[in-house]
């Protein structure tokens, strides 16, 4: 892989940070979290931290060091307790905290009420998030679906009420002792003040237990109406840069309720961070830096999940972005976030990588070697657009994206439900869509929708295909929307915002959902029965149908699917076209911008919000172009970077700062090896030499195809589709009939010899086939040797064919 | 399926391959009209058969699984034989009883696994085909005769076949009314017990045993537990030993043993390692059975405090053990719904007694030792014949869960629940009284010795006494003593309060004797005044008497010559 070198031209673009005049060590901002403080009863309180933005970029915690005043200082008492800010409030009233470090100042507004009155503990405000907090809840503990050692709780707190009735009255007598709150067993456990096979989960000193213990002893009450809804977290700072080992940043939550109050959960939430070696966080919510790179710190209070992005450089970096030379906007969206993590992006790749690279992705082939001659005696500049427009405009294309929504659409045979005739028209139906171009958002709408029979109407077959109400729920929020709910439909999802009222209110649209025999016995009738409501499996009151992070729409009967793919498929939707665009996305890349790409959950950002977010939105407005949305991303200096790291992008594997080397996947790779070796293949159903790419029933077979990992269709998990090499692969190629039998049956050598080429060339041709590129001289001159020494002539350059195709550069996309 | 949503014939009909039609229409039939047209008068109840109304019902829900070739759980209910068979787990049907029969008790999800599995239950309608069935003696096909019925169990007791105590009544010395420790509230009741012979009751509390006199109801003293909280309570046979079970959750548990006569430690027993939740004393005070969250009953040795037997069977916490009243037989029950009967000896199992559909809450033996009956946190209290290990009864006592039952010695029962009621029971499970309902779950309901009251505690920690035959409440003893000297410092503030009043008084009464003395010499001369007033007034009423007698022949006059004149007039009017 011999990049070309592209000199730095006049077209620099990317927004190189210049800080001319200041020392990096200058302190350029101050910022005070949260924005604004509300005291709203003796119990309350607030802590601040204060961030200081340097004149490089890098952010400081200054909390400790800050000096910090309130305007009116008989409002609040301001804690300065171990390097943290706390407000207790004091008195009634209205002031601003005034906060001041190294010469810059910042104030926030701070408001008392009701100082003085203490209201009785709410046991799910207060007392409930005690057992989130300290993990009693969790699923490998009391958590779990018949508790652990005799004491059940819902899992992450999802039934309240199910919890008080366990802890007050399941076993009388036992658990809680409001005459002598402190040795209640309840608090006995988790003080390991007894023996508890979870160990010691809080001090008796603690918030937490002190929160048990008064609760406990105003008699355990229930709470006596509904309580204020839990309506946002918000989690401080919203990101920071921190620049060496060891940095420290704590972290402020502060939960909104309904009722217009807020309570600062700092010390009530589970923090976790995706990526511990470069961003640890602590139990209090402490986040250190550690290695370089780019970690998301989460927040979980509630049935609420919040991240904030957290990077870290190393300590005195000295960086500066590479110029640029015509960017794309993907590029500028995508540079923009390297230049954030000070990684530069390796070179754009050279044009026969560019060729072979392009070739496989956007047809499933790889370049003849009339097509690579072609390409590269061409000198125009546009030619590899050209190229591009060229293979989109070819069958293969659509055929190879057929091939993925059918693998998204599960379009496969299924004993009764669905007969291979039923499979056929299915994919029939998809093939003319994508062949036609057919703004996405149509397709979609009219696959939520259909009704009908699954021979006359063949969309309707996504309703054969997944019969069970839940699990047809839970594959279109996958499928089409890119979230996994799976969990919400026994407990509020943990890393998601998802709950059991969104999971069976969204689950409620395909409720109605019927089905009868139509004349022909192999064909069933889709249609919506008006009748059928959806049951909350904890109150067991009718749901009606929600959307996902929406409103609850107006339905009359049988129009529930019809109001779901409006919002789906509505521009404004903000989940549909993003997750197109992610799908599109991956495949070029071999890695979604959110990853896997059917599981866009709080927990798992994209790695480049702006990026996916302008992917969908152009993909919205421009009519649902996929085709377009394709070419943006191919014809990017993105997609065309070589695979070779620098120092700065040797780590980074999310951020599109260089190339992936990917496996090629089952179908293609199978395909490949036909045109390479130019022999043709059988599939059932189809005529000899067709590609493996075009069969429409997920359930045909086929040893090659299945070793290689090709999707069965049976899951609508995007990970279906098995891209990691195995032993059993490299087995097959090198014993199995994959490459031997086919090098033999497509008789190139022998051809080749009876032509009277001499090795040289043969060695050539056959590089330039399984490469795409010719023989390096050390190459040439090293098989050129190993082939004359060899005896029989034939045999021998069959093997360098052998040892070609069994190599990573043939089995791999670069 | 449309007709597990809505079971009414018009869901039915708009779904042609939901189910045969012919079908459809019978239970048309049966959910309009309520078997044989009882309901428009002019035809007996009329008992369905298998042939005709059981075995649709079955095909419809059942024989997909119970058929010849899958036979799940080795039952096949394709056809009459096979059906009344019974599968691997024996017989499901019992003509008569359908509550007791095994495929009423899982189709009417009364108990697991349900059935149809993973379904909603079959339609009302349907069950009440299947309830009627076996109700009517399971009879094959129209008419059939139904089978010969079980012989009916005799729940009469002979009272001469209940042990009674023999001797005096057994009461405590005179105790220490010092408590061990005093809580915010009450704690919860779950250990009580009344004396089989004496005026006396036990109550669990932290650190200790309150006695109280179950006439007087006045509190007798305490019977100190370190060992932690007392959560089980037990007199022996004879009335002569008090055991007590409990400990400190998760950590520990212990029984103890006292004299009541002495109120002396006899010995302590157990060495768990959370709290006993259950325990009781053989009738020859050879063993103890405790248990608790560690599943395991241990029959424990008073003797020299080693373990007899241990009892491994239970799959959950052990909530409640009792001997027979002559010791050879142990019930034992757990958190699970498991109950057992073991023999005392070796405790090698005796009875499984099938059919609980909540945890088991209370096992009592009836006075004769040749009824058991349990309680279960299903809401229900059922009765077992001690010689075959079969149920005799049962019957819903208490939503949400039976917690406390008792058997008085004339072979009634007494029950309380998380419905916070209290009921008496007659011996056959007819309900004979309700009592004023407690203010929390009621935990714990014992009967006096001489079957006069009742005590019933409750998870506030309220002890609540009634009478048994008017069902009235008596009293509620403070289950929460305060410490003497807490009770001494009220007494001294109460005292001090009067004596302070007295004071007061002592003032005004001085203030009032001087102004009694002036009172008094007012009062001499008020009485000289009075002395001449009364003469006067004799002269005065004298006086008046001779003016009334003027007066009146006066009248007499006026009275005379009205009339006179009245007479004329009249006389002259008739001329």
């Amino acid at each position: 892989m011999r990049d070309s070198i592209h000199s730095c031209g006049a077209g620099l673009c990317l927004p190189v940070l210049l800080w001319a005049t200041l020392a990096a060590g200058d302190i350029v901002s101050l910022e005070v979290f949260p924005p604004r403080a509300q005291l709203d009863s003796s119990r309350d309180h607030q802590r601040l931290i204060v961030q200081a933005t340097h004149a490089d970029g890098r952010t400081e915690d200054v909390t400790a060091a800050a000096t910090i005043t309130a305007t009116n200082p008989a409002l609040t008492a301001i804690d300065r307790h171990e390097g943290r800010i706390i407000l207790r409030p004091q008195a009634d009233g209205e002031a601003a905290i005034r906060v001041e470090h190294a010469g810059h100042a910042r104030e926030i507004p701070l408001k008392v009420v009701s100082a003085t009155s203490e209201p009785p503990l709410s046991f799910r405000l207060d007392v409930m998030p005690v057992f989130a907090r300290a993990g009693c809840n969790m699923g490998s503990c009391h958590g779990a679906a018949r508790g652990k050692d005799g004491f059940r709780l819902s899992l992450f707190g999802y039934d309240p009420a199910g919890d008080y009735q366990r802890i007050t009255r399941e076993f009388p007598g036992r658990r809680i002792d409001p005459g002598a709150p402190v040795h209640s067993l309840l608090v006995e456990k988790a003080i390991g003040g007894v023996p508890h096979t979870g160990g010691k989960r809080f001090e008796l000193e603690s918030d937490l237990a002190d929160r048990l213990v008064r609760w406990i002893g105003a008699g355990a009450p229930d709470d006596p109406g509904p309580v204020a809804q839990l309506v946002g977290l918000d989690l401080y700072p919203p990101t920071a840069l921190l620049a060496g080992v060891g940095m420290a940043q704590s972290f402020v939550a502060v939960a909104r309720f309904a009722d217009g109050t807020d309570r600062d959960v700092t010390d009530l939430c589970w923090y976790g961070s995706n990526n511990d070696p470069t961003a640890k966080v602590s139990p209090a919510g402490l986040v250190t830096s550690g290695s370089r790179g780019e970690a998301f710190i989460m927040a979980r209070y509630d049935t609420i999940t919040v991240g904030r992005p957290l990077v870290v450089v190393p300590k005195d970096l000295s960086f500066t972005f590479p110029p640029q030379e015509g960017p794309t906007w993907i590029d500028e969206l995508v540079n923009a976030k390297l230049a954030a993590l000070r990684i530069a992006p390796s070179a754009v790749c050279d044009d026969e990588t560019f060729l072979r690279r392009v070739t496989l992705d956007l047809v499933g082939l790889v370049p003849t070697p009339e097509e690579r001659a072609a390409f590269l005696a061409d000198t125009a500049s546009d030619k590899r657009a050209r190229a591009v427009d060229d293979l989109m405009t070819r069958k293969a294309f659509v055929e190879l994206w057929v091939m993925k929504w059918a693998e998204i659409l599960q379009i496969r045979s299924q004993g009764n439900d669905v007969s291979p005739k039923g499979a056929i028209l299915y994919h029939q139906w998809l093939d003319q869509r994508i062949a036609a171009n057919e703004p996405v958002d149509r397709m979609v709408r009219d696959l939520i929708t259909a009704s009908g029979g699954t021979f006359e109407n063949p969309p309707s077959n996504y309703f054969q295909l997944e019969r069970d109400t839940l699990k047809l729920a839970e594959n279109v929020a996958q499928a089409f929307l890119g979230m996994r709910i799976q969990c919400a439909q026994c407990h509020n999802h943990p890393f998601d915002r998802w709950t059991m009222d969104d999971y069976y209110g969204f689950a409620a649209f395909f409720k109605q959902i019927a089905r009868k025999r139509a004349a022909d016995p192999r064909e069933t009738i889709v249609f919506d029965s008006g009748a059928g409501d959806m049951k909350h499996p904890v109150s067991g009151a009718t749901v009606t149908p929600k959307f996902l992070g929406g409103e609850t729409p107006k339905v009359s009967t049988n129009d529930r699917r019809e109001a779901l793919a409006v919002w789906m498929t509505a521009p404004d939707n903000p989940y549909f076209a993003r997750h197109v665009a992610n799908i599109a996305w991956t495949h070029f890349f071999g890695r979604g911008i959110v990853h896997e790409p059917d599981d866009a959950r709080v927990s798992n950002p994209p790695s480049n919000g702006p990026l996916l977010a302008e992917l969908g939105r152009r993909l919205a407005s421009s009519g649902w172009d996929f085709r377009g949305l394709v070419r943006d991303i191919v014809t990017s200096q993105t997609y065309q970077r070589s695979c070779d790291l620098n120092d700065t992008n040797k780590l980074d594997d999310t951020n599109f700062s260089h190339a992936a080397v990917r496996r090629i996947r089952a179908e293609v790779l199978l395909d490949v090896l036909a045109q390479v070796t130019d022999t043709k293949n059988k599939f059932p159903g189809l005529p000899l030499g067709a590609r493996a790419v075009q069969v429409a029933d997920g359930r045909t077979t086929n040893y090659f195809l299945t070793t290689f990992g090709r999707a069965t269709r049976e899951d609508v998990c995007s990970c279906a589709v098995k891209m990691d090499p195995n032993l059993s692969q490299a087995l097959h190629l090198l014993n199995g009939d994959a490459a031997n039998d086919r090098i033999k049956q497509g008789g190139l050598v022998a051809g080749w010899i009876k032509e009277g080429k001499p090795d040289a060339e043969i060695v050539e041709l056959l590089f330039v086939r399984c490469y795409g590129r010719m023989p390096t001289e050390q190459e040439r001159t090293e098989t050129v040797a190993a082939v004359a020494a060899a005896g029989d002539r034939g045999q021998a350059l069959e093997d360098v064919f052998w040892a070609l195709l069994n190599s990573p550069e043939f089995m791999f996309n670069h | 399926m449309a007709f597990s949503d809505t079971p009414n014939a018009s869901r039915a009909f708009a779904d042609p391959f939901a189910f045969p039609p012919k079908f459809a229409l019978r239970v048309l039939l049966f959910g309009f009209l309520p078997f044989g047209f009882a309901a428009s008068g002019f035809a007996v109840e009329q008992v369905p058969t298998f042939e005709e109304d059981v075995l649709p019902v079955f095909r419809e829900k059942c024989c997909s699984c119970h058929n010849a070739d899958k036979q799940s759980g080795g039952l096949d209910l394709t056809s009459y034989n096979r059906a009344m068979a019974g599968g691997s787990s024996g017989e499901v049907i019992a003509p008569g009883d359908a509550e007791g029969s095994y495929l009423w008790q899982l189709a009417s999800h009364e108990s697991e696994p349900k059935m149809p599995p993973q379904a909603d239950r079959i339609p009302d309608s349907m069950l009440a085909v299947i309830t009627k069935w076996i109700a009517g003696g399971a009879i094959e096909r129209k008419g059939g005769a139904p089978v010969a019925m079980k012989a009916a169990v005799s729940l009469a007791l002979d009272p001469e076949a209940v042990l009674v105590p023999d001797g005096p009544p057994v009461m405590p010395p005179r105790l220490s009314l010092q408590v061990e420790s005093h809580g915010r509230r009450p704690l919860a009741i779950t250990g009580l017990a009344a004396s089989p012979n004496g005026a006396v009751a036990a109550v669990g509390g932290r650190g200790q045993v309150f006695l109280y006199d179950t006439g007087s109801l006045a509190f007798r003293g305490v019977l100190p537990f370190p060992e932690g909280d007392v959560t089980t309570l037990r007199f022996s046979r004879n009335a002569k030993l008090l055991v007590a079970g409990g400990g400190v959750g998760g950590k520990s548990g212990r029984v103890v043993i006292w004299d009541v006569a002495t109120a002396k430690r006899v010995t302590e027993l157990g060495d768990e390692y959370d709290e006993v939740l259950a325990a009781d004393i053989s009738a020859d005070q050879r063993v103890v059975a405790l248990g608790g969250p560690q599943k395991v009953v241990r029959l424990i040795r008073t003797a020299d405090g080693e373990i007899d037997a241990e009892i491994k069977k239970h799959t959950d916490w052990i909530t409640a053990v009792e001997f027979s009243p002559n010791g050879r037989m142990l019930a034992t029950g757990d958190r699970a719904g498991n109950a057992f009967l073991w023999e005392t000896r070796g405790a090698r199992e005796d009875a499984v007694l099938k059919g609980h559909g909540g945890g088991i809450t209370a096992v009592a033996w009836r006075g004769d030792g040749e009824v058991l009956a349990t309680a279960s946190e299903d809401g229900k209290i059922r009765l077992w014949n001690r010689r075959s290990g079969e149920k005799m009864k049962e019957w819903q006592a208490h939503g949400g869960g039976v917690q406390g039952l008792c058997w008085l010695a004339d072979g009634r029962l007494a029950s309380c629940g998380r419905d916070k009621t209290v009921i008496l029971w007659k011996g056959d499970g007819g309900k004979e009284r309700d009592f004023p309902a407690l203010g929390e779950i009621g935990l714990r309901v014992v009967a006096t010795s001489d079957r006069q009251r009742l005590l019933a505690g409750d998870l506030a920690g309220t002890l609540a006494v009634f009478t048994v035959d008017k069902g009235e409440l008596v009293g509620t003893p403070n289950t929460n003593p305060p410490k003497l000297e807490e009770r001494l410092k009220v007494a001294e503030a109460a005292f001090n309060e009067i004596a302070t009043l007295e004071k007061t008084v002592a003032r005004k009464a001085t203030a009032t004797a001087g102004a009694m003395q002036v009172a008094e010499s007012q009062v001499a001369e008020s009485q000289k005044a009075v002395e001449e007033a009364k003469k006067a007034l004799e002269t005065a009423t004298a006086e008046l008497e001779a003016v009334k007698a003027k007066q009146a022949a006066a009248a007499e006059q006026v009275d005379r010559w009205k009339a006179e004149l009245e007479f004329s007039t009249h006389l002259r009017q008739k001329d």
